[in-house]
């Protein structure tokens, strides 16, 4: 995988990069070769950074997309590589562009099985109690702690890095420092992450939605300082690449990321670990997602991947319960089938907001509860020629979700995009003629409802979808207005 | 509070119409800084302006489920050929109930949004670009940490990138002094 290269710094950095002694090239087929320094090799060698190959970038994406078996791995070493290049453009000193290019590095390495799915379970299953004042601000999530522990406290980490470089790292990945620009280059609506991404997924995936000239936006980032701050902003030459940017974004999120396969998966997965944990009384299962900030749960969560996940929760001592029974549909690609979709803004006003946050974990009981009425009406109306396969309550699955529209994939919570103006700069949607003029109202909240439903046709499944159209939405309707009622009440 | 839900309460004070999304924006921004919410609505100081993506993310969000209806309006075309448009956001049937049960929800926060919502109206309805100069000038008052006046603003402002006259930042300056801010 990594070949010793005999060509200086100087020749492939140019002359502001710091000699290093020794580097290391790894093949990429997204950037060529991406080079590292011989201490980023040596992150990239310990185990709990190659645990990372066997983290799938996009969980079960690949029962659409055959090609999608890339992992958390080779995305990690992309997102250095294109950090460290953004580095170099915008002429950062020598100890700010290791500092990035180590957080680039690490920047996924408290990713867990099937990666977002495992953040999805955290949420769920982490012991809040036992946190103190680490979640005190509401905004650090479960899945980012787990990044941070991992920083901190990893052996192998700490001997390469020492405990002060460490620190800074978990700092500037969790919540930046007071120069913008450093956290921008890791987080931010321009991050290497995103940069990366779009062209690793779109590579893997066979599909061209995500691709974007990452030359030419090189090229055009530039570090300003308008007064306040200096920080990353695109110059007036990029305006066009990052129009092909952020249409890039929204594309593949709603063709690969929203695609319908891929949001039932990754339902089915969140669901075998919650039936595994609450139904089927698997302990390996919750001390895996139990987190408590302890040493003991880091050693334990860093042992895990996606293979070992598949084979052990779905082995055969296990057989019949919730959690293989979901497994074992996975492996076989016998997925649940959708069986109901609306727009929320389709449904009673009074309902809408409780629908909409009906896959939180704040909900679980009510949401239950929906599920097993669903569950009871596709019983009664189902064609006696369809199978519903399983016929359990548990594996109707009920999910609400959201994508922002075109303009909005242009921020994120960091802000907007700048382009570089004197004497201040303007935001790219102002400055941007084809995105003032997108209307922006394309953002859209769904729900819908998944099954174990067996068809012999096409015909039979249109006429199911038909059916069970009406009902749910009653049930959806009922059930939900009680509560909206009683939300007014109090 | 959900950020989303203090945007309702904003709709209300406000009749329940904003038209355009930055004079939305500055409404909701200025109902946080007299209720001392702004940072938890995700505004940050900036020479852009105070900006909340949490508020475009709420609007967009109360868009989409249906409790906001939208209307652009046409406003010709830049010299590209691009369509300039403003958007004007009303709160639809659904949305009103929503308020109601908002205001039943956040009593107090709601006394309070709507007692600084009159005295915001009362100073006269400020459109977009007057509510821009008063949150600019309140951003460089703000940093001087010290009175100035509006001769000094106004440099200030220029040094910013923002050609304002005299006159509007006066009457910024008014705006602020009236809904106690300065």
């Amino acid at each position: 995988m990594i070949a010793a290269q005999s060509r200086t710094t100087e020749e492939k950095y140019g002359k502001r990069v710091v000699f290093m002694a020794e580097e290391r090239a790894v093949r990429d087929p997204i950037h060529g070769f991406v080079y590292l320094r011989s201490k980023e090799a040596e992150i990239v060698g310990s185990a709990l950074f190659q645990r990372l190959r066997g983290i799938r970038q996009l969980a079960f994406a690949h029962l659409v997309y055959p090609g999608a078996h890339h992992t958390r791995f080779e995305h990690s070493l992309g997102v250095c590589n294109i950090v460290g290049r953004l580095a170099k453009s915008v002429g950062l000193k020598t100890e700010d562009e290791q500092l990035v290019r180590l957080a680039a590095l690490l920047h996924d390495i408290g990713h867990g099985p099937f990666s977002h799915v495992s953040e999805d379970a955290l949420e769920i299953y982490a012991e809040r109690e036992k946190l103190g004042d680490r979640l005190q601000d509401d905004q650090a999530s479960i899945h980012e702690l787990v990044t941070q522990d991992f920083i901190r406290n990893d052996p192998d980490l700490k001997r390469l890095l020492g405990e002060h470089d460490c620190q800074r790292i978990a700092t500037l990945l969790a919540e930046g420092y007071d120069e913008p620009l450093l956290r921008s280059l890791v987080s931010g609506p321009l991050d290497g992450d995103k940069q990366d991404y779009l062209l690793r997924d779109s590579h893997y995936c066979g599909v061209k939605y995500g691709v974007f000239d990452l030359d030419q936006m090189h090229r055009s980032l530039v570090a300003h300082d308008p007064g306040d701050g200096t920080e990353l902003m695109i110059s007036d030459d990029g305006i066009h690449v990052l129009e092909q940017f952020v249409l890039a974004k929204y594309y593949i999120t709603t063709q690969v990321y929203r695609h319908r396969i891929r949001l039932i998966t990754d339902q089915m997965l969140v669901r075998a670990i919650c039936l595994g944990i609450e139904k089927d009384g698997i302990r390996e299962l919750h001390e895996l997602y139990g987190y408590d900030g302890s040493a003991d749960f880091a050693a334990r969560y860093a042992q895990w991947d996606d293979a070992r996940f598949l084979l052990h929760f779905g082995r055969d001592d296990l057989s019949g319960t919730y959690c293989q029974r979901l497994l074992e549909r996975l492996r076989k690609r016998q997925l649940l089938k959708k069986i109901y979709g609306k727009r929320i803004k389709e449904l009673p006003g009074n309902v809408r907001e409780t629908l909409e946050q009906i896959s939180s974990s704040n909900n679980r009981e009510k949401r239950a509860e929906l599920e097993a009425m669903i569950h009871e009406e596709i019983r009664h109306r189902l064609p006696s020629n369809c199978d519903l396969g399983d016929g359990d309550s548990n594996f109707v699955i009920l999910h609400s979700y959201k994508f922002k529209s075109v303009k909005e994939q242009s921020r994120d919570n960091e802000g907007p995009i700048l382009v570089e103006r004197s004497p201040t700069p303007k935001t790219f949607e102002e400055e941007s003629a084809l995105f003032h003029s997108i209307d922006a109202s394309l953002s859209e909240a769904h729900v819908e409802v998944y099954a174990p439903i067996i068809y012999d046709s096409p015909a039979q499944r249109r006429k199911v979808l038909t059916t069970l159209d009406r009902p749910i939405t009653e049930i959806l309707t009922r059930l939900s207005s009680e509560d909206g009622e009683t939300n007014e009440d109090t | 509070m959900k950020t989303r839900d203090f945007v309702v309460l904003a709709y209300g004070a406000f009749g329940g119409k904003i038209s355009g999304k930055t004079n939305l924006q500055k409404k909701v921004y200025f109902l946080g800084v007299g209720l001392g919410m702004e940072s938890d609505l995700g505004y940050r100081p900036h020479y852009y302006g105070p900006y909340s993506a949490s508020v475009a993310e709420a609007n967009s969000e109360l868009r989409s489920m249906g409790y906001l209806s939208e209307c652009s309006t046409s406003w010709g075309s830049d010299n590209r050929g691009f369509e300039i448009a403003r958007y004007d956001y009303a709160l639809t049937e659904d949305g009103s109930r929503l308020l109601e049960r908002k205001q039943l929800e956040y009593r107090d926060i709601w006394d309070k949004l709507i007692a600084f919502a009159e005295v915001m109206k009362s100073v006269g309805e400020l459109n977009y670009w007057e509510l821009s100069i008063a949150a600019k000038s309140y951003f460089i008052l703000k940093s001087a940490g010290a009175q100035i006046g509006t001769k000094e603003i106004q440099n200030e402002a220029l040094k910013l990138g923002w050609e304002v006259r005299e006159e509007e930042i006066q009457k910024a300056c008014e705006f602020l002094e009236r809904v106690q801010l300065v």
